[in-house]
């Protein structure tokens, strides 16, 4: 299984490798939303980890433009975040387009938990 | 999780269920009753009907047991794992349900 992770603190994206990689999860590294759809565009994840917080083109924005492009459109996508849900998140019409939400800090077994909802792992 | 002893009595109306974990098994058979969903839609679903915002350490394992159980099963939607009730599922949910309203 490839993971895409993208957020633009590389110690988040090291933090994630060192769970997945032992459970032979290959991690995609990209530190910000252009690097993630460039990177879309060579190798494709089987899942995206997507920062919400990032600056320049933040999450929702990069979220916006992978479900635009039909190639990458069904690459579930769930989103990382310092914030708790909120109702206010849950109006954004962009929630439809994601399939899990983790709260930083997160664990190893929260991310599998995650990826479980898609594969068998 | 102590809140979701508040979700079993509120969705019985009366009832208090066992445990915690009861609770919230109660809680996603009644979601799953009215239509299949996805994992994070019942957390999203959990939320907007009690305001709580549970993680997926809380809710998957419990999808998970109850897929062992029988009483829901899980089937590949366009790229994620969505869940329905079972017959067995629909069952012990009435059982839970008259509990409940004893």
């Amino acid at each position: 299984m490839k993971v895409m992770v993208v957020d633009d603190e590389v110690e988040i994206i090291e933090l994630v490798e060192n769970m997945l990689s032992p459970e032979g999860i290959k991690v995609i590294e990209a530190t910000s939303g252009k690097e993630c759809l460039q990177k879309l565009r060579e190798e494709r994840p089987d899942f995206i980890f997507l920062d919400i917080m990032m600056p320049g083109m933040d999450g929702w924005e990069t979220l916006k433009k992978i479900k635009e492009n039909p190639k990458f459109r069904d690459i579930p996508v769930a989103m990382f975040t310092v914030k708790p849900l909120t109702s206010k998140t849950l109006k954004r019409k962009e929630i439809d387009d994601i399939v899990d939400y983790v709260t930083k800090p997160f664990s190893k077994e929260d991310l599998l938990e995650v990826l479980r909802q898609v594969a068998d792992i | 999780m102590g809140n979701l002893l508040l979700f079993a009595m509120d969705s019985t109306g009366n009832g208090l269920m066992k445990s915690s974990v009861e609770g919230l098994e109660f809680v996603i058979l009644q979601f799953l009753k009215k239509k299949p969903m996805r994992g994070f839609d019942i957390i999203k679903g959990i939320f907007q009907r009690f305001g709580v915002f549970l993680t997926q350490r809380e809710v998957y394992p419990i999808l998970r047991k109850l897929a062992k159980e029988g009483k829901i099963k899980k089937y590949k939607g366009d790229s994620i794992y969505v869940y329905s009730i079972t017959r067995e599922g629909e069952d012990c949910l009435n059982s839970l349900g008259r509990l409940g309203s004893e």
